[in-house]
């Protein structure tokens, strides 16, 4: 159990709405390293938050136990709590007292953790710095940009040192820059400090980036644990042709509907634009005959590039969890694509 | 900034766990409970006129009280001083009883119920007493504020420093018995939700017996009020105190023993009160209900 910082057996949250009986959590058994980079995934409503909120001691499990650290989240939930960071980025900034400033957020929540004012003070002006919150410390939070808030709960879970963190879509509203620097930061906290990092995120980039290992959630049921790696590699059957090309205004459902009529193309499974080159990824039984086909059909547009691409860790995510792009909100691009079906 | 100060704080402040200070915990929970209130002028400013109002309806009130009718009943004439003692001390009883609850209720829907409770060590028994202090103190101005406009008014209260001391206690008292229900009914609204109606009639009917601005006589023509009226801790805590301030009386003199023995008799219920808060928040975390409001 001592190389472990986080183990999960059985563990079950029921939920009744009424008289409907919701599994949230579904017997959930995780062993978390110590010195881990550890991604939860899955959809809205998967039960990662259900998940990580038992483990914080928010949420007492109905079914199965789990450790944090060895300490029991059952018998010992104060021991826990003293050894978790924990922030939920949802939130939009919530759970901070909005009538206090940034840095009284910060120092009282400092000082229910135990932290010696000294020390407290040393680190929230570091921190403060370090996330470019320093201007705007003694400023009410009710000023607070979402950004702003989500930086402010982020220091506030570290604020403590803990050696576990439980990281409820941390980056989550964040822009591109912070995000990025946040994301490197969570990073060293385990390379140099050894710190343990379960982590939860829509962002597949990032998940792909930060994690050493990660776990599918769905319907409250772990259906993948391993590396990321692991988890491209179980859709290597998957063969998709991916296309490149620039398309005049207004072309792009009609060269759609020419590769869904294509009987070596299975499916189209989503377009994007970035400048002025189009990118169109189609799934295909067999991408050596794909390949001269589409190129052949797509003759009159400018076609810059079409390749076999390796299926990307949101569409091996997907087909792992058996769910169609179109049912989950896709946080990184932040709006919905065209249906995925497997 | 890369975040290599950050890592290196991090690095050389790495201790298991850091000395845990209860009263550091509680003070922060009062402290900065009082930064909000004061990043609220304009209810503090409010608040100023309710306290110079409410003096004032009993300051006129008083013409119509005769001062041989107090006298009969066992008081001193002085009816301004009479009442002003009553609502002075009463309103310990409503931030005691009913302040937690509005305050829990404000802290699950602001969402910040939960960050509480990651945090929290000791049960919440260091916010608690904080947020009990801050009621105290809150109330405590308002105490002030109403005998310093008693005094102004004319009320004849006593100028004897030791026994303003006694009756400090007895207000510590009495706002450490009410506290413990406001603590029991601030758990049950984890739970239950929706009580603060509730808490507002169990202030007034507490207020009721204990004969704020009348006096506890009056009810020994209707007995079963009479006797309802000794089993509330607030009508001894209000006997004590007044008969203190206005008649110079020491809390520890044969008549004011029996009311004091009374109201220490409810001290227990400061451990029940805590004991109920952890079964209720136990519960609430059993059905997800921190969050909800």
């Amino acid at each position: 159990m001592r190389e472990y910082a986080i183990v999960s057996e059985d563990l079950t949250k029921i939920f009744w709405d009424k008289d409907r009986k919701i599994v949230a959590v579904d017997h959930v058994s995780l062993k978390i390293k110590r010195g881990e980079f550890y991604g939860l995934l899955g959809p809205n409503g998967a039960g990662k938050t259900t998940y990580t909120k038992m483990l914080a001691t928010l949420l007492i499990p109905d079914e199965g136990e789990a450790w944090i650290d060895g300490f029991s989240v059952l018998k010992d939930p104060l021991e826990v709590r003293r050894r978790i960071g924990w922030m939920m980025g949802e939130t939009g900034g919530r759970a901070l007292y909005w009538r206090l400033s940034g840095y009284d957020n910060l120092m009282f929540f400092a000082t229910l953790q135990n932290v010696p004012k000294e020390i407290a003070r040393r680190r929230i002006d570091t921190f403060l710095r370090f996330l470019e919150l320093d201007d705007a410390a003694n400023k009410l939070v009710m000023e607070y940009s979402t950004g702003m808030k989500i930086k402010l709960m982020l220091i506030r879970s570290l604020l403590h040192n803990p050696n576990i963190l439980i990281l409820d879509e941390p980056t989550l509203g964040l822009d591109v820059e912070s995000a990025r620097k946040v994301r490197v930061f969570l990073r060293r906290l385990v390379d140099e400090l050894g710190k343990t990092i379960l982590f939860t995120s829509h962002n597949m980039y990032e998940v792909e980036a930060l994690c050493d290992r990660i776990a599918v959630i769905n319907r409250g049921k772990i259906i993948f644990e391993g590396t990321p790696r692991e988890i491209r590699e179980r859709v290597e059957d998957i063969k998709i042709i991916e296309i490149q090309l620039v398309l005049p205004n207004g072309e792009l459902n009609e060269v759609l509907k020419k590769l869904e009529s294509l009987s070596v193309v299975k499916e189209v499974i989503s377009h994007s634009k970035l400048g002025h080159i189009t990118t169109i990824r189609v799934s295909v039984e067999d991408h050596h005959s794909a390949i001269p086909e589409i190129a052949m059909s797509l003759s009159s547009y400018k076609i810059e590039s079409i390749f076999h691409a390796l299926p990307t860790l949101e569409e091996a995510f997907l087909k792992v969890a058996g769910i169609e792009l179109e049912d989950v909100d896709m946080y990184s691009s932040g709006k919905k694509r065209r249906a995925m079906r497997w | 900034m890369s975040g290599d100060d950050c890592i290196e704080l991090l690095r050389v402040g790495e201790r298991p766990l850091m000395k845990e200070s209860f009263v550091a915990r509680a003070l922060a929970s009062w402290y900065y409970q009082l930064k909000i209130l004061f990043s609220y002028k304009m209810h503090l400013a409010l608040e100023m006129m309710d306290i110079i109002l409410s003096a004032l309806i009993y300051y006129f009130v008083s013409f119509l009280v005769s001062p041989q009718d107090l006298v009969a009943l066992g008081y001193s004439p002085d009816y301004v001083a009479f009442s002003i003692s009553g609502i002075a001390l009463s309103r310990y009883i409503w931030t005691s009883v009913s302040r937690l609850a509005r305050k829990m209720h404000h802290e699950i829907s602001a969402g910040t119920f939960e960050s509480l409770a990651a945090v929290d060590t000791d049960n919440f028994h260091s916010w608690l007493i904080g947020q009990v202090l801050y009621g105290f103190t809150w109330s405590s101005m308002w105490f002030i504020g109403t005998l310093i406009i008693g005094f102004a008014l004319g009320a004849g209260f006593t100028s004897d420093p030791w026994i303003w001391i006694q009756a400090g206690i007895v207000v510590i008292l009495v706002v450490i018995v009410h506290s413990a229900i406001g603590i029991m009914a601030a758990g049950m609204y984890i739970v239950h939700k929706q009580l603060e109606t509730m808490l507002v009639l169990m202030s007034t009917v507490i207020e009721f017996f204990g004969g704020v601005i009348y006096p506890l006589s009056i009810l020994l023509n209707y007995p079963i009020l009479y006797y309802i009226s000794l089993l509330m801790p607030f009508t001894h805590g209000l006997e004590l105190f007044r008969r203190a301030i206005i008649d110079g009386t020491p809390i520890y003199s044969l008549g004011m023993l029996v009311h004091l023995s009374v109201l220490l008799l409810f001290l227990p219920l400061v451990y029940a009160g805590f004991k109920v808060f952890e079964r209720y928040l136990n519960l609430a975390k059993k059905n997800a209900l921190l969050s909800v409001y």
